[in-house]
């Protein structure tokens, strides 16, 4: 097997979640989406990992700490989105305006 | 007592400051019992040291070093004080007056809301005249003269909330100075001709011993050569008479502007917007005579410039007679006594250019008594009546007997009516100008006199003779107003017998150091033709004013134009906003429009960019995360291409 289709199919994974996280109206969506483009990343590290000159297990080590990381990133979103929803009845995106002047 | 000196001046200081210190919470009469008090002190101070000078001669200056800036005495300014006969005399003028008047206030300004502010204000005042009186130098004295101006200033905008009055302050404060600009660049020439600023050694031969007065060494003035042969000439090319006459000039504009002459007058009758007794202290009798004090004080400077002593006397002279005619007519009290000011310094300044410097002193030390003397009799009318309006009164003889009677002294000491003390002086400086040959300013003076005897009557009558046309109840202010007048009233009687022709006291006393320009000897004709001057000026104002009614409005519609001309002060004041102030206020407007459209503009421009373009910049900021998450990718994607398009990381 090749390194291309590993890359190919991290980025296409990414893309998916880029294009997800900035169009999709619905908070959990997004946040999925976000956690797409994270093992998108995860794929990447682990294919050069095992595909680098001198193959070694850094990569796959830091895909580890990626999914520890992501795993509290969830929770702390889903912690966001549960508050927000019991404030403005509402899980769309469009909603979440807080962010301005 | 001359060692004593340095505490004339200070001892009003000290009463300043402890008025300054205490504030409004001092009541009335402890800020005016302190005042007096100080003011008696140096009084009693300045008695003792004309009896010095008088016994003993002038002592040597004492000096202290100030300002260290070069090697030699050039190098050295110092600071001190000095007592010659002149300085003495003044100290004396000075004191006297101060106090009266510091006692008159007391009554005058009784009930102000800023009593003691009043009288932190005279204080400084004094203190500032007294060391200008006694400064051994010209950059010390150029100090005080400026101290006097803002004094001036303050208290003829004592009551600031009067427009007129703050309007007053300003110009009297803006016309002298430009007298004072004058003035502080003859300063400076003669300091790099002469390399002192000291009186005495910058009339003095190189040689001369510290100690020796300026008048022992005023000979050489006549030697006009070995004068001026000790004199460096800063421009190249100039004969030194030239530069003797420019530099006499410049001090003059300073007299000038300082003692109301001619060009510069236009200050003092306005000035009369201050409390009463500011204008009988400082617009009479002390400050407006300092300039009359800075020409006796460099009097070897004018003697060694002939063209200079002449424009002296044409411009005394002619503001003699100009502020004269103009007092025929004007309706304000203190205005009419404020041209008889301006006309009298003319008088001093007349007898200056002749040469004759004791009859200039002496008419400045008289004027001081009889002016002083009318403004407080003017002040106790106006406390009285509460008006200034000549025509709203009269009749008054009944209701202030001792300010009719003071009033009546000044007014015969005014006219010169012998045996008043005006008529000694006014008479000196006639027969000098007419000795020394001055003709035409000799009849000037002649027909100024004429004038002043007709309008300080034409007062007199209106005020106190005929029935009170007002509805108040007049009556006297108290003996603090009383006794300041008949204290000048007796002096006005009297004062001229220091300085007759039989006795010349004043004269010799001046004089103790060997003679000093021109004194002009007695002249029984000249005297017997002023005495009748001034009794046909009583006439005219008696005939005018007494006799039938309506004849002075008759007289004034004869007179035509004439009696608009001098109703209205000649236009003067109407030609300089014309010629002057107007374009100043054009140019003035033009730059303040630059500077706050123009430069301004800029600045301002620069700060609103910012401003209003970060206000509309904040509405793109909605809040919306997926809308800035996709700015910041295509964001990024742009600056990826164009990295890629330069080839490279920067």
């Amino acid at each position: 097997m090749a390194l291309q289709p590993f890359l190919a199919l991290g980025a296409i994974l990414f893309g998916i979640g880029l294009y997800g996280a900035l169009t999709k109206r619905n908070l959990i969506i997004v946040l999925i989406s976000v956690e797409m483009m994270l093992n998108a990343a995860n794929i990447n590290l682990v294919a050069f990992s095992h595909f680098a000159v001198t193959p070694n297990v850094d990569g796959q080590v830091y895909a580890l700490f990626n999914i520890a990381i992501a795993a509290a990133e969830v929770a702390v979103g889903l912690a966001i989105l549960l508050s927000f929803f019991r404030i403005r009845n509402s899980s769309d995106v469009r909603d979440v305006n807080l962010m301005k002047w | 007592m001359i060692g004593l000196t340095w505490l004339v001046p200070v001892l009003p200081l000290a009463a300043y400051i402890i008025l300054l210190a205490s504030g409004r919470r001092m009541g009335e009469a402890v800020a005016a019992g302190i005042s007096v008090t100080a003011v008696f002190v140096s009084f009693l101070l300045s008695i003792g040291i004309v009896g010095d000078v008088a016994a003993h001669g002038p002592a040597a200056p004492t000096v202290y070093p100030w300002l260290q800036f070069g090697s030699g005495s050039a190098g050295t300014i110092t600071v001190g004080y000095q007592v010659t006969s002149l300085n003495a005399l003044m100290l004396l003028v000075v004191s006297l007056v101060s106090m009266l008047v510091f006692l008159f206030s007391r009554s005058y300004m009784r009930g102000d809301d800023r009593f003691s502010r009043f009288y932190q204000y005279l204080n400084l005042f004094v203190f500032s005249m007294l060391g200008l009186v006694v400064s051994p130098n010209l950059l010390q004295f150029y100090i005080f003269w400026e101290l006097v101006g803002v004094c001036s200033y303050l208290l003829v905008g004592f009551w600031y909330f009067k427009p007129e009055a703050a309007a007053a302050a300003k110009k009297a404060f803006i016309v002298t100075r430009i007298g004072d600009v004058g003035l502080f660049i003859g300063i400076i020439l003669l300091y790099l001709s002469r390399g002192t600023f000291d009186f005495n050694t910058l009339f003095g031969a190189a040689s001369a011993p510290s100690g020796m007065m300026i008048h022992a060494a005023a000979p050489l003035a006549y030697a006009g050569a070995k004068f001026f042969s000790l004199w460096y000439i800063p421009f190249a090319g100039w004969h030194a008479g030239a530069f003797v006459t420019l530099v006499a000039l410049l001090v003059f504009i300073g007299a000038i502007g300082k003692s109301a002459q001619f060009p510069l007058h236009v200050w003092l009758p306005d000035a009369m917007e201050g409390p009463t007794p500011v204008s009988a202290l400082i617009h009479a009798a002390t400050m407006v005579a300092a300039g009359v004090y800075l020409v006796a004080r460099m009097f070897p400077l004018f003697e060694a410039s002939a063209t200079a002593s002449e424009t002296v006397a044409v411009i005394g002279g002619f503001t003699a007679i100009l502020a004269a005619s103009i007092g025929l007519t004007q309706r304000d009290i203190k205005r009419v006594i404020a041209y008889s000011t301006v006309s009298q310094l003319g008088y001093m300044m007349l007898a200056m250019g002749v040469g004759a410097y004791v009859s200039g002193m002496f008419h400045l030390v008289t004027h001081a008594f009889f002016k002083a003397l009318l403004f407080l009799a003017a002040g106790s009318v106006i406390h009285a009546l509460d008006t200034q309006d000549l025509f709203e009164m009269g009749g008054l003889r009944k209701y202030l007997p001792v300010t009719h009677a003071t009033f009546l002294a000044g007014a015969l000491a005014l006219s010169g009516i012998p045996p008043f003390a005006g008529f000694w002086s006014k008479d000196d400086i006639l027969t000098a100008a007419f000795t020394s040959g001055h003709y035409v300013l000799y009849a000037m003076g002649l027909i100024a006199a004429f004038f002043t005897a007709a309008y300080i009557f034409r007062v007199y009558f209106l005020t106190f003779s005929g029935v009170y046309k007002g509805d108040r109840h007049p009556h006297e202010g108290g003996p603090a107003m009383t006794i300041p007048l008949i204290a000048l009233g007796v002096l006005a009687t009297i004062g001229g017998f220091i300085n007759t022709p039989f006795a010349p006291i004043l004269g010799n006393f001046l004089q103790d150091q060997g003679p000093i320009g021109f004194n002009p000897p007695a002249n029984w004709a000249l005297m017997a033709v002023s005495a009748l001057v001034g009794l046909g000026g009583i006439w005219l104002a008696y005939t005018l004013y007494r006799t039938e009614e309506g004849r002075a409005e008759r007289f004034a519609q004869r007179a035509g134009g004439l009696y608009t001309l001098s109703f209205n002060k000649f236009y003067v004041d109407e030609l300089y906003s014309l010629i002057i102030v107007l374009p100043v206020m054009k140019i003035a407007g033009i730059f303040q429009f630059l500077d706050r459209w123009i430069i301004d503009g800029i600045v301002r421009l620069a700060g609103e960019i910012g401003y209003t373009g970060g206000v509309g910049v904040k509405y793109s900021s909605t809040g919306q995360v997926q809308t800035y998450g996709l700015v910041t990718v295509f964001g990024l994607a742009v600056m990826v291409l164009i990295v890629i398009g330069i080839g490279g990381v920067i």
